[in-house]
């Protein structure tokens, strides 16, 4: 169903998916179909969810908030690059890099 | 020397294989590619992993400033190919593709035939793959002892194991490859793009008919009928345009019909006409492609001399991205505009949405 939300979702669809990113076994496809849609509501929704997000998959939204270079999400991204998770941290030194522009692929 | 592969067995086959060729113990066995290229003593890695791992190596390989020979297709999707050439030129490594057909005597004439416009301005070239297979629905299977299996799915969606997913038959599942239109597109649309010169850029125009399997794991199309429409101007022996067709329902190989003739080339030879087209050589005042009688070797020359190799990591992406935007337009049922300059479509915010994909965490690129 993800798969093919990421080519036909809308906007109706955001809100289900943003509460699909919190669970574990659905986090990921969720962000799947949220990736590909063009919208600045999708980054408002990846970036609320970071704080109640466990580790594991704030990693995944961080990434792709870096993948979209979105902007909006700098100002909670900059804080997580001092994150006690290690892995947090990385991703977040990493993304906030892709949105700046320090960091090319 | 080292190798990396998440199941066990192909990695000490591997290590095997490498210690009997040198005739010591010293090869390494690496579960994590991170780790090897974490190393400050490689100088090169060969890589050969599934589609959907192509990306995430080869740029960390090429951050780690490691020259590259790896497999074609470049990548699993347009995007990550593009993130792939600019990390291997940001980094000035060396890059070889896999498009071994490049160092084969046959191959390099019959393009230098069409280049030195021996058939005259060409108006059609036909790529000839093959049919894609079916199988049905698979069953959720044990593990088998030794595979990481979690690592091998890697950026790819969470799926249960079953045999058919795996090594070989990754290829024909779109989660992880494009099917027959990617694995053997990356060898004859790279042809097709050196013979036309096309090398650096892209049709304007997809149209691409298929059939997808509607039941059962291998999901890629098994019949195809892709119709790209390159502009005038962007080949040297097309002034008018010209139009490339993809499909399994050719002869294996690329095949260019021009005003004056046409040249068929394929890996068992190729065929021209007029057949006298195939005693020509390429004059000191014309075009001659690079020459390479080994793949391997042209790329260990490259990394020693630092030179060219025959098959660079640009002309790979635009090779396979024929086979992208054929599999994009199949899969949207329509055809579609490219702006093969900036890379993404015309006016076609849908289409766009295929040019990437979201990465399971913790991947990414």
């Amino acid at each position: 169903m993800c798969r093919q939300l990421a080519v036909i979702g809308t906007h109706h669809e955001i809100p289900p998916l943003a509460r699909a990113l919190q669970q574990p076994r659905l986090s990921d496809m969720a962000r799947y179909a949220l990736a590909a849609m063009p919208w600045k509501a999708v980054d408002q929704v990846l970036i609320d969810s970071l704080p109640e997000a466990p580790p594991h998959i704030q990693v995944g939204i961080i990434n792709t908030l870096g993948e979209r270079k979105s902007y909006a999400a700098l100002q909670a991204l900059r804080p997580l690059r001092d994150a006690s998770n290690p892995a947090v941290a990385e991703a977040a030194q990493h993304a906030v890099g892709r949105i700046e522009g320090m960091i090319i692929p | 020397m080292a190798v990396c592969d998440v199941d066990a067995g192909h990695r000490g086959n591997a290590a095997t294989m490498v210690n009997e060729s040198y005739g010591n113990r010293d090869c390494e066995e690496y579960n994590d590619f991170r780790d090897l290229l974490a190393r400050d003593d490689i100088d090169a890695v060969s890589i050969a992993v599934p589609d959907h791992w192509h990306s995430i190596p080869a740029i960390e390989a090429a951050r780690n400033k490691i020259d590259i020979y790896a497999e074609k297709p470049l990548a699993l999707t347009i995007s990550e190919g593009r993130a792939i050439v600019t990390a291997v030129k940001a980094n000035r490594v060396v890059w070889q593709t896999g498009s071994w057909q490049r160092s084969r005597e046959h191959f390099r004439k019959a393009c230098e035939v069409v280049r030195n416009g021996r058939i005259g301005d060409v108006h059609t070239v036909k790529v000839g793959l093959p049919t894609g297979d079916r199988c049905g629905p698979q069953p959720e299977m044990p593990i088998p002892p030794g595979l990481d299996y979690n690592f091998w799915l890697g950026p790819a969606p969470l799926e249960p194991y079953t045999e058919l997913r795996c090594h070989w038959n990754f290829r024909w599942i779109l989660d992880y490859s494009g099917g027959q239109l990617t694995d053997w597109g990356a060898h004859h649309c790279d042809i097709a793009n050196w013979g036309m010169g096309t090398e650096s850029t892209g049709p304007i125009e997809i149209e691409g008919t298929g059939v997808f399997p509607r039941r059962g794991l291998w999901n890629a199309a098994t019949d195809y009928y892709i119709v790209c429409r390159y502009p005038a101007g962007v080949s040297p022996v097309a002034p008018q345009g010209f139009t490339m067709i993809v499909s399994n329902a050719f002869e294996m190989g690329a095949r260019f019909e021009g005003d004056d003739g046409w040249v068929h080339v394929n890996r068992r030879g190729w065929t021209t006409s007029p057949e006298e087209l195939k005693q020509t050589e390429a004059g000191p005042d014309e075009v001659q492609l690079r020459r390479s009688d080994n793949h391997a070797a042209d790329f260990l020359n490259a990394v020693r001399t630092r030179e060219p190799t025959v098959a660079p990591v640009e002309p790979a992406h635009y090779a396979i991205n024929i086979a992208h935007l054929g599999n994009i337009s199949m899969r949207l049922g329509r055809k579609v505009r490219w702006d093969p300059g900036a890379e993404h479509f015309v006016d076609d915010p849908i289409a766009d949405r295929l040019l990437a994909r979201a990465m399971r965490a913790p991947w990414r690129i």
